[in-house]
């Protein structure tokens, strides 16, 4: 028996065959190579060579895990991390909400104005602003310290851009009751706002942290050595260290500075989805 | 306890020309229950929330106990809200939500708890309190947006349509036990609505505003049966009254047809046009086989509206005065659900001559 396909069922069928195919895809472009990072930091130096390309690692072998830990500083520089991105993600979730909650809330001459220039701020890309930077912070002799690495990258433009958006698409009611049962600007901010944003702001949050956890160019260049470096330019010194040609502690290196940011990803994407605004007014 | 009393307040919005609300004047009585009425778009939010601060004044002020309160910010003017989507906090509890302006004026741990307590009870809400808004139902959270009102016992309560949110047979229940709460407390209550039967049933006095104009105040029955020009004669009541427009005047007479005249009030000359205004109940359908009066009108049955208890009738005249119009076509009458009436059936309808009302060519009552 044949079974013939409507025009629709078959376009149907097309369109998930081609929609498996886009996911292959960006399976082998995302997944391959962090699958052969993490198979690379288990093999032995010769095998991560070897053609045809080994896909397991046989044997498998800790000794790249063991050459982190005693070649470079992990420790030291995990450590480093850890300080600049809690640091770097406290000051700008602290600033982006405060400024946004001015920017959407609070009536005051140059609101405009000051969002333009945020908005203006989100487009320079910070290279630019880099050599300009690095003179200034060696001027203040903040050169291989934690403030000359976290002072210049706490600005915050686009949270703040982020959070003022969302807060606009709050019911406005809400707000409004608020005002009529006497809240300040910081307990509305508390209590009212910041309840109904928690999606948002913890989508903020993780964007932050990933963001400042990745943070290289600018931590390489005011940097000089393990006591204030974080991960991404240990990894680079990890790389200098062990020669060109030893990739495998690189690459477990590279999959423990992966490992807590997956972790602190895992812990918050539950939040992001679950919707908090429902029950505020109608529905 | 307080009187609210607008001084040729206004609000022209920002890149408007027209002002939403226009040189308001009005007083609202201590203890009173006003009501503010209109279609969409009169000012009659606009007006409440100049009132409760969260609108500013353009123009005029605005005095809460003789205090002008036009500069002041909507927390320090002691006046409660309930809001048309009822703007429950999401994140509190129905107690929380309740004792949220108590805690933040510096009320005591203790006595807001008691103050909740005590209203919950009013609201019947004590097994309610500790569930968020987003379990409860709609009428609940109505409630509760009540309850977050009186347990601050403000000077003056601001309810904007604070019941359309529910579905009809909550309506009406609700509509009682609100008006039955503010005599009860004798809080100062300006209430808005776009709904005529809520006007006529809950307001002390019904405020009538179009276009940002105030139209007329009075007492429901006073709206009803004088109004003061054919817009607050048209808006209060249902099925709206009948208007029969560009009834030539003759000797003082409006002539509506052959048999229906009727004695124009006017000093000095007088309009050569005037409307007239019939409710439903003041046309009567006439028995056959009566003799004709003076006052009668004779029509066609269109249509039928059977309520249960009442039937409105939908008729057209059929010997009008050439020139004279029915707004909307035909006359409705209000007949009993005994009367037997057929549709496409030849009437003849008698007028109660005391409670037809005549209004000028620009629309203003004659009297």
């Amino acid at each position: 028996m044949t079974t013939t396909l409507a025009p629709h069922e078959r376009s149907g069928a097309l369109r998930a065959a081609g929609g498996y195919l886009g996911l292959l895809v960006v399976i082998l472009v995302v997944a391959l190579p962090l699958y052969w990072i993490l198979a690379a930091s288990f093999k032995e130096r010769p095998d991560i060579y070897t053609v045809p390309v080994t896909w397991l690692p046989d044997p498998v072998t800790t000794e790249n895990y063991t050459a982190v830990r005693t070649g470079v500083d992990f420790v030291d520089y995990l450590r480093n991390s850890i300080i600049i991105t809690v640091v770097l993600t406290a000051v700008q979730v602290v600033l982006g909400v405060l400024s946004a909650y001015a920017l959407a809330f609070l009536r005051f001459p140059g609101r405009g104005v000051v969002l333009m220039v945020i908005i203006a701020a989100l487009m320079v890309p910070s290279q630019i602003t880099m050599i300009s930077n690095y003179a200034l912070v060696s001027g203040l002799g903040w050169r291989n310290s934690f403030a000359g690495i976290i002072v210049p990258l706490a600005g915050v433009a686009f949270g703040t851009f982020l959070m003022r958006n969302h807060f606009l698409s709050l019911p406005t009611e809400v707000l409004e009751a608020a005002e009529m049962d006497a809240a300040g600007p910081i307990r509305t901010l508390l209590r009212v706002v910041l309840p109904m944003s928690w999606p948002t702001l913890i989508a903020f949050t993780l964007i932050t942290v990933v963001n400042e956890w990745n943070q290289y160019l600018w931590p390489l260049l005011i940097a000089e050595d393990s006591s204030v470096a974080p991960l991404p330019v240990g990894l680079t010194q990890l790389q200098d260290a062990e020669g060109l040609t030893n990739w495998g502690p690189v690459m477990a290196g590279t999959v423990l500075t992966m490992v807590p940011i997956l972790v602190v990803f895992l812990l918050l994407q539950r939040h992001m989805i679950k919707g908090l605004t429902a029950g505020a007014v109608k529905g | 306890m307080a009187t609210v009393t607008f001084e040729g307040a206004s609000r022209t919005y920002p890149h408007s020309t027209r002002p939403a609300v226009d040189r308001l004047e009005l007083e609202v009585h201590d203890g009173e229950f006003l009501v503010v009425v209109g279609p969409s778009g009169c000012g009659k939010s606009t007006s409440l929330r100049m009132l409760a601060g969260l609108e500013p004044v353009t123009g005029g002020r605005v005095l809460i106990d003789g205090a002008d309160v036009t500069g002041r910010r909507a927390r320090d003017r002691d006046v409660a809200m309930v809001f048309q989507s009822y703007a429950l906090y999401p994140n509190m509890t129905a107690g929380e939500n309740m004792g949220f302006a108590l805690r933040n004026v510096g009320v005591s741990k203790a006595e807001t708890k008691a103050r909740v307590a005590e209203a919950a009870r009013i609201l019947e809400l004590e097994d309610q309190l500790d569930r968020r808004p987003s379990r409860m139902s709609g009428g609940q959270r109505q409630r509760v947006a009540m309850g977050r009102a009186i347990v601050r016992n403000p000077k003056v309560f601001c309810m904007d349509e604070p019941l359309s949110n529910l579905d009809a047979k909550l309506r009406v229940s609700t509509r009682a036990e609100i008006a039955g709460l503010q005599r009860r407390l004798g809080t100062t209550t300006v209430y808005v609505t776009h709904d005529q039967t809520e006007a006529m049933t809950m307001g002390d006095r019904v405020c009538v505003l179009l276009d940002g104009e105030l139209q007329q105040v009075g007492s429901p029955t006073e709206l009803y049966e004088r109004p003061r020009n054919t817009f607050v004669a048209g808006f209060i009541g249902s099925p709206a009254i009948n208007l029969v427009d560009a009834v030539p005047v003759r000797e003082g007479r409006a002539v509506v047809s052959g048999s229906l005249e009727l004695v124009v009030p006017a000093q000095g000359p007088g309009p050569s046009e005037v409307t007239v205004g019939i409710r439903p109940e003041g046309l009567e359908v006439v028995a056959d086989g009566e003799p004709p009066r003076a006052g009668d009108l004779a029509a066609r049955v269109t249509r039928i509206e059977r309520m249960g208890s009442e039937t409105f009738v939908f008729a057209e005249p059929t010997h009008l005065t050439p020139g004279v119009s029915v707004r909307s076509g035909h006359l409705v009458v209000r007949v009993g659900k005994r009367q037997v009436v057929t549709e496409g059936q030849p009437l003849v309808l008698r007028t109660h001559l005391d409670e037809v009302l005549l209004f000028g060519p620009d629309g203003d009552a004659l009297r």
